[in-house]
Parts: structure tokens; C-alpha cells; sequence
């Protein structure tokens, strides 16, 4: 009967869900069924080519390009946020949350404005270029920008709050004793780092890893604003068929493939982090 | 979910058959539009130009003079609210989903979409005081065959911009998008017809050809091109004017943009190429959900004056095929005299135009193959 | 007896605030060393500059004869208990004792060698392969100490490291921990704010107030005689009576009446003390020859088992507590109901006198 009763409080979170998530899939998923009328309007339907053409060959080096760029991405974010993080955590003190606070301020703007942002600094004349050219550094600029560096670069940018928040919030829960006993049993700073902090976070760093790979591996706006010839990514393809192509069910079929790909990663994880959790409860 | 936050594989499968369920019962949408019906009521009505409301149109960003909304407001007491979109198929999703707007600015070839799915209102066009100082050869053109459901507001062609201090050898061909002065420094516009129309005219295909092995031949062109290229992109002014571009498939109407934005106007030329010369067109419509179709009418005419034409053309950038605007516009383009469109190439001038769904869907993933490659 | 530890005149501060004032001890090798205090009094700042986590302010200390202050903690030979254990989550029972050898490159069979020895020593042998968070608090603790005593410090720092046990299993550890520093013959090291703890287990106590140490000695001696109120009353409920010397061995308490009482040296009539006399040693209406003996009111009684506390008023806002043996009484209930006058009489040997 307390189950029962309990129960009631899940109702209203479930509607929720249904609404704005299981139903929107749904109709991705009957819209990648449907196909395309004489005058551009996509139109509900049975037919399963989109799907035979979202495994066209010539899509697999956009999908594995995605990839490498989201997993670089998260080695970025993980080697500029873990310090970040750590540093805060540690020695942030009193001024902890208003750091924290300063971080996240910035993601309170738009992410394609703040990419422009970044076209304006690092473009041929931009004012990066300009400073190296005064400074005679270099001559008529560095290209920064429309290289798959950018875009990684550019995806970094974007994402790396998603790495600095749980990597902070292990760390904060880890007891500086547990530290102190590290370097006490004859650990160097570094050693101690490695053997000791490092392990004690891996769940911060996994969480953090999913929650930047995947927005970054479905990601347009980099590619779009700071990549170049080669840097399409599996998210301009998507863009593409429903906003120049003209083609919503091609593009729900990406997208309806795209999610059971980035879902078999998700249920890793999950596995992971329960299997860790079901450890930790005992 | 389990208490434990893991999911076992009894619930994986549970929920995976739910999914299926949904599938099939989603079949049951087969052969409906996405979209839901909107009021018709209005449909097969006449406008006429009379003020009937305030007025809220429905603009790509920086297309107009925002000095004439409230010039238009204060002559006729009505409030001229302003939207944006950044792109038209969202323009069209948005009518589609029943938005009152009361006037869009559609290209040539959705102002055909539009009036074919009936979401155009019909207008007389002879009770407006200056259509008739409108350009002849917008009358009754191919996606508007009476003129009866768009009047034109810009035209434009599509060239190449370069710098000149920075490349040289430029020939008057698109084959000039291939200048080693340009090497990864050049742009193509992300655009797949800008971008298949001109290799189908290095080709010396048809410009909206459909032939597949045509189409082949042209995609050969766009990747070699793209081996000297920095990007995909139609952000042509940004990428101009910030140096990234020294060589860039650009419209002439950004040119205009780009030598006003940079303190050396003279190093940025334009050229318009000898294989064929794209000249597009948009127009300016009025949506079959209008609240006042009277008052969108009346902002039309207001537009065509020749006084109104001809600032908002200095304001934009784009030429207008109208009196008045079409005289600034050649003021505009006096320094670099390619830039303006002479009548000579609106007679000649490619227009793109894919009628055929099939042909479409043909383009453009020929677009993404290319891009993905 | 060869000396494991010497501070010299060590402070401490943190910003404005000094956490440990001039400290200057010496510590046996061998010995079981408590720092005793309530909270804030510096003890815990002491053991951390010993670990080598703080860096004294002013001052020396002296690890086995060598100057150790600025040495880091990984570079110094002792090792320390923490009381919340500190235990590496991650890593299994073995591999947490296995830390610190492994740190230090010892050679893999020596490493399994000693972390099974120093299992046993902790009665954890069959756990070698357990996670962490299997583990009760007392087994945690014992891991900890494992983990600790494996690397054989000169000296071993133990900070609070009861503190979060329940009492029976609190006393149980007590005299593992003492068999244990007797079995391996480490210097400890223990800071603790139960005065029953360091009595129990100590070989000496300093006893810390204040940043200072304000007594060091053995048991026995912090007990029985406290060198100042503050000790005494820190160690045991302490009866503290206000009195002026009136002669020789004469004492005026508040209530009016005189006693007997050990003056210390250099006391003079009309100086204000404190009179000290431990519960235990005041009998009520029961008295032997040569006894001090006052009147009182009942003004509370609490029967505790093993035996009773009665705390009697002796007028004037004095009061003191009373424990009395059950040894010889049937029953506690027919005597000392709350309101009733009682006699109550010390050995004017167990009585002290503060200044």
C-alpha cells in the first residue's frame, strides 16, 4: 500500500515524459517511415529506403569523423577541466561557488553567438592575427579557423562546463584526508595524484566524459561556423536534410540511427555507474 | 527503473516492445502530411490594398530598412511589427503550422511551393499605384505565372569575389574557383544548387539538369574544387570581410555588404562568369493566414516607391528590379561595375529552378556526398 | 630510553589565529604518547605538523634526532591513523596495507609478505580480498592501522581514531590497540578527547589548552594531582570549591565552614583557592578518624549501577557529587532522597589545592 501510495507521485514526472519525450520519438520515428510529396512536404508512410540510405557507405567516414572529433573533444575537456575542477575543489575555499558561478555565467549565452565569437577572434585578420602580425610574429596571419582543429577546439569551448561540473562534484565529495593519506604512505604529489585522486573521480570523469560526448558527437554549429572542407560531421548532415535538403524523413532516419548508436554507449555507461553504485552501497 | 538506478535486461526488453508498439501504432499516420490543418477561410478572396489591422511581416534578419516601417507607420497609423527567420524552410514550417503573418519574402521557387500547397493569397496587383514602374521581365514570370501571388523585391546574381592584392590570373570563368592563389582560401556557398549549378556550368550542362551521369560529372568538379577550398559556407560577408577568403563564390548584393565593411573596397572584386550567369530573385507574398492582407498590400506598394526603393537598396546591399532602386543600386556597383545586373543578363540569366522531387532529392544528396567525402 | 620525538618551542599559527603556542615536548621511543584536550585546544595541529601536513610556524622538531620540520609527509617516516579512516575506496583490503610499500618500491613477495603479516596482527587475514565498503567501522579502523603499522614508522600518529565507534566496540578497541603497541614496540602517537581513552591506554599525557600544553605526566599523576583547575576539571568531575587560606593547612570555604587541606608552597592567608576532591573519594554519613567533614543538602541522585551519584548543595551555590559504592547496601532507595540534610567527609589527603 506505501508502494502504491509512493507510486502516485510518479504519475505527474511520467506524463511529463510522455509528452516531451516519448511522443516527439515517436513521430521521429513514424516521420523516418514517411517520404516526400510533389510539393516538398514530408508526408507519414511505411517505408524503410530512408533507412537502407542512412547505411550508405559514404556516410561512414561523416559517422567515424564524429566520433574521433567527440572523443577528442573529451580528452580536451578533460585535460583543461580536470585541473579547473581540481583546482577549485581544492583551493577554491570560501570563493568556491563564486568560481563555479564564473564559469558557468558564460553558458548562460547562446552557444552559436559565442562560437562567432570565436570566428571574430581567431579568424586570418582577426584580432589574435592581428596581435601576432604587430608583434611580427608572423606575417599575414595563422589560419585558425576552418580546420578540424577549430572545430574541436570550438566544441571544447562549448562543452567543457559539462566536464568541470561532475569532475568538481567528485572531487568536492572526496574527503582531503583520503589525500592526505596518499601522501603520508610515502606518495609524491604526482603518484598520489595518480593512485589516489584520480580513481577516487573516475565517476565524475565518466559522467562527465558521456555528458560532453554526446552533445558533442551530434554537434552542428562547430563544423558549421569553424570547420572547414572536410570537418562535416554527423550533425550538419542531419541539419541539412531538414533545413537545405528539404528531406525530414532522411533526416529522422539519421536521427532514429544516430540514437541507437549513442544508446549502446549510454547503457554502457549506465551498467558502469550502477555496477560501481551497487559496490559502493554495500 | 529499479531502485539499484541499473536497467536489467527484462526492463530493456520491456520497454523495447513498448517502442515497437508505438511503431505500429503510428502506422496509422501513413499518407498524412506533417502538419496539422490551418484556417482557409480566406482562400480564393482578392486582396485589395486598404488598411485592415497592424501589420506583422516576416523577414530574413537585415533584409529591410527599418526606417521605412516606421515611415509606413506613421503615414497610415498602423503598427508594422517585425519577425525573423534564418532560413526559409523554417519560414514555411512556421505558415504551415497556421502563423498569422501577414507577408513573407520567398524565393522564386517557394513562392511556386507555397502557391502550389495554396498558402498564397491572391492580390490585384493593378490597384497598387507603382507596380507598374515594376521591371517587365517580372511580369508573369515562371513561378508566379500571373503575377498574382508574389511581386518581386530583390534580384541578384551569383559570381566570384576575390581579392585582388592577394590573387591574380583571375579569367571571368567559374573554373577561376580552382586559382592556386586562392588555395585554402576559397570558399564555395553551402548552398547545393550555387554549388552544382556552377560545375553543371563548367560542364556546360544545363544549368538544373537532371541527367544523373551530367550530375556525376559535375560532383568530379566540386570535389576537385574542393581540394583548394577552406570551406562550405554562406556566410560570405563574414568570411570576406574577416580575411578568412581571399576567393569566394559570393552574390553580388554581399559584395556590395563586404566593400562597405572593409577600409580597402578596392582589393575585393566581383566577376560574374562567362559560362553562365545564376540570377535569382525574392519576392514578397502574402500568406493565405494573413490578419491583414489589406495593410500587407498596402506596405507592398509602399515598398515600390521609388524614393523607399531606393533606400532601402542602399541600406541593403540588393538591387531591387523596381524605379528608383534599380538607378541606386547602379550607384552602389559605380566602383565595380560587374557587380550591378545588367538587362542583358536577366535575358540570359540561369535561373534555378527543381520542379521535380526526384531531381531534388538527386541534388542534394549529391550536395552531402560531396561534403561528407 | 632513546628519544623517537622532540619538539622545541614549536608554534603554529594560521593567519591570526595560533592554533599551538610554544610547545616543547619529548616523546620515548617506545612510549604510548597521548595528547589530550577538547576541541581546538591544538592537539590535532601538533600530530599534523609530527605527519608533516602543517609546517610549524616558529620552532623545531626533532624526528629520532633529526631535524624533520620541513621535510613533506611523503618523505618522512611516520605514518598516520585517520579518524575518519582515509581509506582508498578503489583498491581492496590488501592493496590499501599494500600503499605505502608499493610507494616505496619494496620488492613484490616482501610487499604480500608483510601486508599478510600485518593483516594478522589486525586479525583481518581472511578479508585480505574484501572492497572497502564491506567493511564494519571496526574493521575499517583496523585496515587503517594495518595499512599504517605495515610500513614500520618510527612513529605512529593516531588521531582520534575511535572517535567514531560505538562505545562497547570503542573499548574493545582500546585494548587491541594497546596489545598491539605492545606487540610491535612503535611509538604512538594519540590524540584523543576522552579523558578515560588516554588514561586507559597512555604511558604519559599531555594534556593541551589553549595551544599550550598545560601538563604532561603519566596517568597517575594527571589524575591525581592537576597542576591547574583546567586539568582537573578536564580529567573527571573535579568538585571545585572556593576558599582564602586562613593559616596553616587551614582553608575558609565559601560556605563559611573551615577544613583541613595540603597548601601547597608559598601560599598566604587571604589568598583565594580552589578546593579539589574527586567524587569517589567523599564518603556521606560514613566517615573514619581525621576526616574533613561538612553538611549538606541532598539536591539530586542518580543511581548509575555499579554505583550511586549523589550531588549535595552545601549552601551558597557550592555543590559537589558524591559516588558511592553499593558494595555493602542492599538498597539505595531508603538513603539520600533529595532534600535531606547528609554528613559528608574526604581524607584531607585527597584533597587539592589549586592556586
Amino acid at each position: 500500500m506505501r508502494a502504491d501510495y509512493w507510486t502516485r507521485f510518479l504519475i505527474p514526472p511520467g506524463v511529463w515524459l510522455l509528452a516531451l519525450f516519448a511522443f516527439p520519438l515517436m513521430l521521429v520515428l513514424a516521420l523516418s517511415l514517411g517520404y516526400v510529396d510533389d510539393l516538398g512536404r514530408a508526408v507519414y508512410g511505411t517505408d524503410w529506403s530512408n533507412y537502407a540510405e542512412a547505411f550508405n557507405p559514404t556516410y561512414l567516414p561523416v559517422l567515424i569523423r564524429s566520433v574521433g572529433y567527440a572523443a577528442a573533444t573529451v580528452a580536451l575537456c578533460l585535460l583543461i577541466g580536470y585541473p579547473i575542477a581540481y583546482y577549485i575543489a581544492r583551493f577554491g575555499g570560501r570563493y568556491r561557488y563564486a568560481l563555479i558561478a564564473a564559469l558557468v555565467v558564460p553558458f548562460f549565452v547562446n552557444y552559436l553567438v559565442r562560437t562567432y565569437a570565436w570566428v571574430a577572434l581567431l579568424s586570418d585578420e582577426g584580432l589574435v592575427n592581428n596581435f601576432l602580425v604587430n608583434l611580427g610574429l608572423t606575417d599575414r596571419g595563422i589560419q585558425m579557423i576552418n580546420t578540424p582543429w577549430a572545430v574541436i577546439g570550438g566544441l571544447t569551448y562549448g562543452y567543457l562546463i559539462f566536464m568541470i561540473l561532475p569532475v568538481y562534484a567528485s572531487l568536492e565529495r572526496m574527503s582531503p584526508s583520503v589525500i592526505e593519506a596518499g601522501k603520508d604512505l610515502y606518495g609524491r604529489p604526482f603518484r598520489t595524484f595518480l593512485h589516489v585522486t584520480l580513481p577516487q573521480t573516475k565517476q565524475g570523469i565518466l559522467a562527465g566524459s558521456v555528458l560532453v560526448f554526446l552533445p558533442a558527437v551530434g554537434d552542428f554549429v562547430s563544423a558549421q561556423l569553424l570547420g572547414g572542407p572536410d570537418t562535416y560531421m554527423v550533425g550538419n548532415l542531419i541539419q541539412d536534410q531538414f533545413f537545405a535538403a528539404n528531406n525530414w524523413p532522411f533526416g529522422a532516419a539519421l536521427t532514429v540511427v544516430m540514437m541507437l548508436f549513442l544508446s549502446i554507449w549510454m547503457i554502457g555507461y549506465l551498467r558502469s555507474a550502477s555496477r560501481d553504485a551497487r559496490g559502493a552501497a554495500i | 527503473m529499479s531502485a539499484g538506478g541499473g536497467l536489467s535486461r527484462r526492463q530493456l526488453l520491456q520497454s523495447g516492445a513498448g517502442a515497437a508498439l508505438g511503431v505500429y501504432g503510428l502506422g496509422a499516420l501513413s499518407g498524412c502530411t506533417v502538419s496539422r490543418p490551418i484556417d482557409r477561410s480566406a482562400e480564393g478572396q482578392i486582396v485589395v490594398p486598404k488598411i485592415d489591422g497592424d501589420l506583422l511581416i516576416y523577414n530574413w534578419t537585415q533584409y529591410m530598412d527599418p526606417a521605412l516601417k516606421s515611415g509606413f507607420s506613421d503615414k497610415y497609423g498602423v503598427a508594422v511589427n517585425e519577425v525573423n527567420y534564418d532560413n526559409l524552410e523554417a519560414m514555411v514550417i512556421k505558415l504551415r503550422s497556421g502563423g498569422h503573418y501577414d507577408l513573407i519574402w520567398p524565393s522564386s521557387e517557394y513562392v511556386r511551393r507555397l502557391r502550389q500547397e495554396g498558402l498564397l493569397l491572391q492580390f490585384d496587383r493593378n490597384k497598387l499605384r507603382n507596380s507598374d514602374k515594376v521591371n517587365p521581365f517580372f511580369d508573369s514570370p515562371w513561378y508566379d505565372p500571373n503575377s498574382e501571388f508574389s511581386m518581386p523585391y530583390t534580384y541578384y546574381t551569383t559570381g566570384i569575389c576575390w581579392r585582388s592584392d592577394v590573387v591574380s590570373g583571375m579569367t571571368g570563368s567559374w573554373n577561376d574557383l580552382s586559382n592556386p592563389d586562392g588555395a585554402g582560401r576559397m570558399f564555395i556557398l553551402d548552398d547545393f544548387q550555387e554549388a552544382i549549378g556552377e560545375a553543371n556550368l563548367i560542364n556546360g550542362s544545363y544549368i538544373n539538369t537532371e541527367d544523373l551521369d551530367e550530375l556525376e560529372a559535375s560532383k568530379q568538379i566540386l570535389l576537385d574544387q574542393k581540394q583548394n577550398a577552406r570551406g562550405f559556407s554562406t556566410n560570405d560577408i563574414t568570411n570576406l570581410v574577416s580575411g578568412s577568403a581571399v576567393l569566394h563564390q559570393a552574390w553580388n548584393g554581399d559584395v556590395v555588404n563586404v566593400r562597405n565593411q572593409v577600409d580597402n573596397p578596392e582589393d575585393f572584386q566581383f566577376e560574374t562568369c562567362e559560362e553562365g550567369v545564376p540570377v535569382g530573385t525574392d519576392a514578397m507574398s502574402i500568406p493565405i493566414t494573413a490578419r491583414s492582407p489589406g495593410t500587407a498590400l498596402l506596405f507592398i506598394d509602399w515598398l515600390l516607391e521609388a524614393e523607399n526603393a531606393a533606400r532601402n537598396v542602399a541600406w541593403t546591399g540588393y538591387a531591387q528590379p523596381v524605379e528608383g532602386g534599380a538607378e541606386e543600386f547602379a550607384k552602389l556597383a559605380k566602383d565595380e561595375p560587374s557587380i550591378d545586373i545588367t538587362l542583358e543578363q536577366l535575358a540570359n540569366g540561369e535561373e534555378y529552378r527543381l520542379d521535380d522531387p526526384e531531381a531534388r532529392q538527386a541534388w542534394t544528396s549529391l550536395f552531402t556526398e560531396v561534403k561528407a567525402a | 630510553m632513546s628519544e623517537a620525538i622532540r619538539l622545541e618551542d614549536v608554534s603554529k599559527s594560521f593567519g591570526e589565529y595560533e592554533a599551538v603556542k610554544d610547545v616543547s615536548l619529548t616523546i620515548e621511543k617506545g612510549e604510548f604518547f597521548s595528547l589530550l584536550g577538547p576541541s581546538g585546544c591544538g592537539k590535532t595541529t601538533t600530530l599534523r605538523m609530527l605527519a608533516g601536513f602543517e609546517i610549524p610556524t616558529e620552532g623545531r622538531i626533532l624526528l629520532e634526532g633529526e631535524p624533520v620540520e620541513d621535510v613533506p609527509p611523503y618523505e618522512r617516516n611516520v605514518n598516520m591513523v585517520f579518524q575518519s579512516y582515509a581509506l582508498f575506496e578503489h583498491l581492496d583490503v590488501a592493496d590499501n596495507v599494500a600503499f605505502g610499500l608499493k610507494r616505496k618500491k619494496v620488492a613484490k613477495d616482501e610487499i604480500r609478505k608483510r601486508v599478510e603479516e600485518s593483516l594478522e596482527l589486525v586479525s583481518l587475514a581472511d578479508r585480505a580480498k574484501s572492497h572497502t565498503n564491506e567493511l564494519s567501522g571496526g574493521e575499517k579502523q583496523r585496515v587503517a592501522l594495518a595499512r599504517a603499522l605495515v610500513n614500520e614508522p618510527a612513529v605512529l600518529l593516531l588521531d582520534e581514531p575511535l572517535g567514531a565507534l560505538d562505545l562497547k566496540l570503542r573499548r574493545q578497541m582500546q585494548v587491541e590497540l594497546k596489545q598491539i603497541q605492545r606487540e610491535v614496540g612503535i611509538t604512538f602517537v594519540y590524540v584523543t578527547h576522552d579523558q578515560e581513552e588516554a588514561l586507559a591506554m597512555s604511558d604519559r599525557i599531555a594534556v593541551m589548552s589553549d595551544g599550550e600544553v598545560v601538563q604532561c605526566g603519566v596517568p597517575e599523576e594527571v589524575y591525581e594531582h592537576p597542576a591547574e583547575a583546567f586539568v582537573a576539571g578536564f580529567i573527571g568531575v573535579s568538585n571545585l570549591m572556593e576558599g582564602i587560606v586562613q593559616g596553616k593547612d587551614k582553608v575558609k570555604l565559601a560556605s563559611g565552614q573551615s577544613v583541613k587541606a595540603p597548601l601547597p608552597e608559598g601560599c598566604d592567608k587571604g589568598e583565594k583557592v580552589q578546593l579539589s576532591v574527586r567524587p569517589e573519594k567523599i564518603t556521606l554519613d560514613d566517615f573514619e578518624r581525621g576526616m574533613v567533614t561538612l553538611e549538606g543538602t541532598v539536591a539530586e541522585r542518580v543511581y548509575q549501577g555499579v554505583n550511586t551519584q549523589v550531588t549535595i548543595s552545601l549552601g551558597d551555590g557550592a555543590s559537589v557529587v558524591a559516588l558511592e559504592q553499593q558494595t555493602y547496601r542492599a538498597s539505595a532507595d531508603d538513603r539520600w532522597e533529595p532534600g535531606a540534610k547528609v554528613k559528608l567527609g574526604w581524607h584531607p589527603d585527597h584533597c587539592l589545592v589549586l592556586r
